[in-house]
């Protein structure tokens, strides 16, 4: 009796330490995978010429088409790869996440369902017997935590230059749809400009110059500000990784401290996830 | 195209727009003829084509040297997934054992509803386990 509850105290303590650990990774891991499987972004550039060309309220002419249809199968073709990419990110960062989940090792249901199963088979086995053969088989998560802890940062190490890479692709992709979106903008206001050359009378033209074309320009804004916030998680998402498959090989202080570290990265992260939601659904 | 190419067919993209921005100040100066005002117009549609074009090559360009690193961390996401089922299939043991047991429990009760009851959790775990 004495040495199983050693043994279950022993197990309590120790799963507690090993599951610790994985939490703000589970964490980062989980933000990661809900920002690189969002492709909002790239389908808005995509379909760029259409909404440029919606209609407008305010005006009839359209400022026109700026992808030939040859451009537009490029672009159609560039966003498939774009998409494949932050599927390839999202299915990475989301098997992270399942690893990390703090109820893949534990095995206190089991322990508890095979106990109560005992204890109906036969009456004799009381109190005393089920805790100490719940604790026994808890003991089994020990080894499956040591495990799912190797796994994980297995995965990390030897993916932190693929996920380097990718995510650096994403970025300088995204530099190139930022500008492109402004170019957009810049487009989409030259009915205003066009409607200007054909009036002389002042206040209508302080009436479009000032409201009409500032209003057409603040409509974009929002996913200006959405892409801004976006392209810093995915730095973010970079950086963050590449610290903690530094401090794995550092050893378990430097790794403790890069997990409290991430905290902030995590907010940021889940920030822009939803300026993203917000500007594009 | 080099990342050097690249880099200047960016910049090239950049200043298109900037001279297609600029024409702005023409078109919508009532005191210039409309003909040329719509040639100016046409311009400008002219410039931020060809500027949408370079960029649409240049995400071609970015995007096509992430293959092989697409490639590879799927096949490691599916390893990682199997690991996590490793760890799953070792509990589904003790889970298929702790229905076993309560099974024959029921069994030797002879009640007829804790037999149905315990078969209920029971079968599905035999079936997932086959």
């Amino acid at each position: 009796m004495k040495y199983l509850k050693i043994f279950a105290v022993l197990y309590w303590i120790l799963s507690l330490t090993a599951c610790a650990n994985l939490g703000s990774i589970r964490d980062y891991a989980k933000a990661s995978d809900d920002l690189t499987s969002g492709t909002e972004i790239v389908t808005r550039w995509k379909n760029s010429d259409i909404e440029l060309n919606k209609d407008n309220p305010i005006i009839d002419s359209k400022p026109g088409l700026r992808r030939s249809p040859a451009t537009q199968q490029k672009a159609d073709a560039a966003a498939s790869e774009l998409y494949k990419v932050h599927d390839a990110l999202a299915q990475y960062f989301s098997a992270l996440t399942l690893l990390a989940a703090d109820d893949i090792p534990s095995t206190q249901k089991q322990g508890e369902n095979l106990s109560n199963a005992i204890k109906d088979l036969d009456p004799k086995f009381g109190d005393p017997e089920q805790k100490a053969f719940k604790a026994i088989v808890g003991l089994l998560s020990i080894p499956l935590e040591a495990y799912r802890q190797k796994a994980v940062i297995k995965l990390i190490k030897s993916q932190d230059d693929n996920v380097d890479k990718l995510l650096s692709l994403l970025e300088r992709s995204s530099d190139i749809i930022e500008k492109d979106l402004k170019a957009e903008s810049n487009q989409s206001t030259a009915p205003y400009y066009t409607l200007l050359g054909d009036v002389k009378d002042p206040g209508i033209r302080f009436l479009v110059s000032e409201r009409m074309i500032s209003i057409q320009s603040a409509n974009y804004q929002p996913l200006f500000t959405a892409i801004t916030k976006y392209k810093k998680a995915l730095s973010n998402i970079r950086d963050s990784h590449k610290k903690i498959g530094e401090s794995v090989a550092s050893g378990k202080d430097e790794l403790k401290q890069t997990l409290s570290e991430l905290k902030v990265a995590i907010e940021q992260i889940i920030a822009a996830r939803k300026a993203v939601k917000a500007a594009l659904n | 195209m080099s990342m050097d190419d690249l880099q200047k067919s960016n910049q090239t993209a950049d200043d298109l727009d900037e001279q297609a921005t600029r024409l702005n100040i023409y078109i919508s100066d009532p005191s210039i003829a409309k003909q040329d005002r719509e040639s100016a117009t046409q311009r400008q549609l002219e410039l931020r084509q060809h500027a949408a074009d370079l960029r649409v090559e240049a995400i071609l360009l970015t995007v096509g040297g992430g293959a092989l690193s697409t490639d590879q961390i799927i096949a490691a996401a599916d390893k990682a997934k199997a690991v996590a089922n490793k760890i799953n299939e070792i509990k589904k043991s003790l889970d298929l054992a702790a229905a076993t047991i309560a099974f024959f429990a029921a069994l030797s009760s002879k009640d007829i509803g804790k037999i149905l009851s315990t078969w209920d959790t029971f079968k599905p775990l035999i079936d997932t386990n086959n």
